[in-house]
């Protein structure tokens, strides 16, 4: 599969082979994606116009390649524990296993739609 | 006490988690949950209805649990204790009996006056709040002294002819402050006013008798104390309740219904309208089956075993060595007294150019649970000019070494994970 963002610039190609477990989708007819089961899910930060955003797994972020393609919109800085992308009045504080604070907005979808945007669905 | 014991007994912190978030709720021992598990298997029937010995046991039993709450506060009797789902419907259920007492000392008419203070939860402020704005009442707040006192001589300069009722957290779930509570009842009483209590944060911690305190009510939760969720206490004065309108209405709550009208049941039935959490209570309040002696521990049975001098003596040390140890860490503040005899184990502090739910994040990837934000108490967040603070609140189980490991990851942090 090629993933090709206009907007960033970036190529990227992911090898995708059938593999020996039974795929949900193709075998069984489960969407879990579809369904939302394995979605971006999000919550409102006490108190404060924040969302924590959780995607749903567990994916490392790569906090090299995010840092080189978000800082075409923002300023960007990183360490091994978070990166921090300041866009405009709103930011994303990423951590390693892929959960965020999108700080800014107190708007769920808002913030969900800001994480797909900039660090990926 | 030996906390490395304690641990023993609760399932959760086999992992080696380190559970620093009590003042949210705290982990249930096996002896509690053991509770549950064997009123489903054993006893699990509806109470105060079914005339089988199934449901006499089971009414025997949440009726002990009763007692064991009245027990462990000091309450002259079980009458003067009512089941709830927490803290905040107990205060809500003060709120709006009192507001439908149709005569009597308890009617609140306009004009007349609630006092609260800035420290409350949000639990009891809102529902004075929207109270007064209801029935045309006056809101008094009470601020602070330097370093989160009570204002003490606000409270007197806020008490007149027109005060109704005071209420008063005892113990700060942000600054962990104890509030002076004899001198509030005092100070309430002298104005002819009844003080209501929120005793979330002070009955899970210390020895609390509702009698030696001199309030009128006073509520808690069961779920901060090592009870199951949606379990909650009202404790009020006998002679209050007896005159106090019902919060809710249906089943149980009644002693007659007829086309023209009901009565209401004794206390503290009264309150308790349609069917509880029967297995919850008992593991609260513990009971024991009076035709086979078997008990069923309540976490009031397991605190009482303890001894809340001990644990509150538990709870100091720990909380000296928080105290201590964060101020020690640049760029970290943190808020409440300076003199921990005047503070329960509730400890939030800020660190300077840093957001506290990221610390408290990045806590979290330690195996660190701690609270973050404004705790439910947005005006006190307010008058102390923060945006919200990160909260690291030990309980029984937790040992100094896990403090100092903590505390060597706050440090870590604000050198070096922070960007």
């Amino acid at each position: 599969m090629r993933f090709l963002d206009a907007w960033a610039g970036t190529i990227e190609a992911l090898e995708i082979r059938k593999g020996q477990e039974p795929c949900p989708a193709c075998d069984h007819a489960r969407y879990e994606f579809l369904e939302g089961a394995a979605g971006t899910g999000s919550t409102k930060i006490c108190g404060r116009s924040a969302v924590q955003v959780n995607p749903g797994r567990v994916a490392a972020a790569d906090f090299q390649a995010l840092s080189a393609r978000l800082s075409a919109f923002g300023e960007v800085t990183f360490n091994s524990y978070m990166l921090r992308f300041q866009a405009g009045d709103k930011e994303i504080v990423l951590f390693p296993d892929g959960r965020a604070i999108i700080k800014g907005t107190a708007d769920e979808a808002a913030a969900r739609a800001m994480y797909a945007r900039f660090i990926g669905a | 006490m030996n906390p490395n014991a304690l641990r023993n007994d609760f399932p959760l912190l086999a992992s080696g988690l380190v559970y620093l978030d009590n003042a949210a709720t705290t982990q249930r021992p096996r002896q509690v949950l053991q509770t549950l598990t064997t009123f489903y298997e054993r006893y699990n029937a509806n109470i105060h209805r079914s005339p089988h010995a199934l449901g006499e046991a089971a009414t025997q039993m949440y009726e002990q649990a009763h007692a064991g709450v009245a027990r462990f506060i000091g309450a002259s009797s079980s009458r003067e204790i009512v089941f709830l789902r927490n803290t905040t419907e107990a205060l809500n259920l003060v709120a709006v009996s009192l507001c439908r007492g149709e005569s009597g000392p308890l009617a609140l008419r306009p004009g007349d006056e609630v006092v609260i203070t800035i420290m409350e939860h949000h639990s009891n402020f809102v529902p004075w709040q929207a109270l007064c704005r209801e029935a045309g009442l006056h809101l008094r707040i009470v601020g602070l002294r330097e370093h989160g006192a009570l204002d003490l001589d606000q409270l007197s300069a806020n008490l007149g002819p027109r005060t109704r009722l005071v209420c008063c957290t005892h113990v700060s779930n942000v600054l962990g402050t104890i509030n002076p509570v004899i001198d509030v009842a005092r100070m309430t009483h002298e104005a002819g006013a009844l003080l209501l209590v929120d005793a979330a944060q002070s009955v899970p911690s210390m020895p609390v008798n509702v009698r030696s305190l001199g309030c009128d009510f006073l509520a808690f939760s069961g779920h901060k104390m090592l009870a199951p969720f949606g379990t909650g206490v009202l404790y009020g004065r006998e002679d209050l309740l007896q005159r106090m309108s019902p919060f809710l209405f249906g089943g149980d709550m009644i002693q007659t219904v007829t086309e023209s009208g009901s009565t209401w049941s004794s206390l503290p039935w009264k309150f308790e309208a349609g069917t509880p959490d029967v297995a919850a209570g008992i593991a609260l309040g513990g009971a024991t089956d009076t035709r086979t002696g078997q008990r069923l521990v309540g976490a009031v049975d397991y605190l009482a075993a303890l001894g809340m001098d001990t644990v509150r003596a538990h709870e100091a040390a720990l909380l000296e060595q928080l105290v201590k140890g964060l101020r020690e860490i640049p760029r970290v503040t943190v808020t409440g007294p300076s003199d921990c005899a005047q503070r329960a184990a509730a400890v939030s502090f800020s660190v300077d150019g840093a957001d506290p739910f990221v610390v408290a994040r990045l806590l979290d990837d330690e195996g660190i649970c701690v609270r973050a934000g404004g705790h439910c108490a947005y005006p006190l967040a307010a008058r102390l000019g923060v945006d919200g603070t990160v909260r690291a609140s030990p309980y029984i189980y937790n040992t100094a070494s896990e403090v100092e490991r903590f505390l060597g990851v706050v440090k870590d942090i604000v050198a070096h994970r922070i960007v």
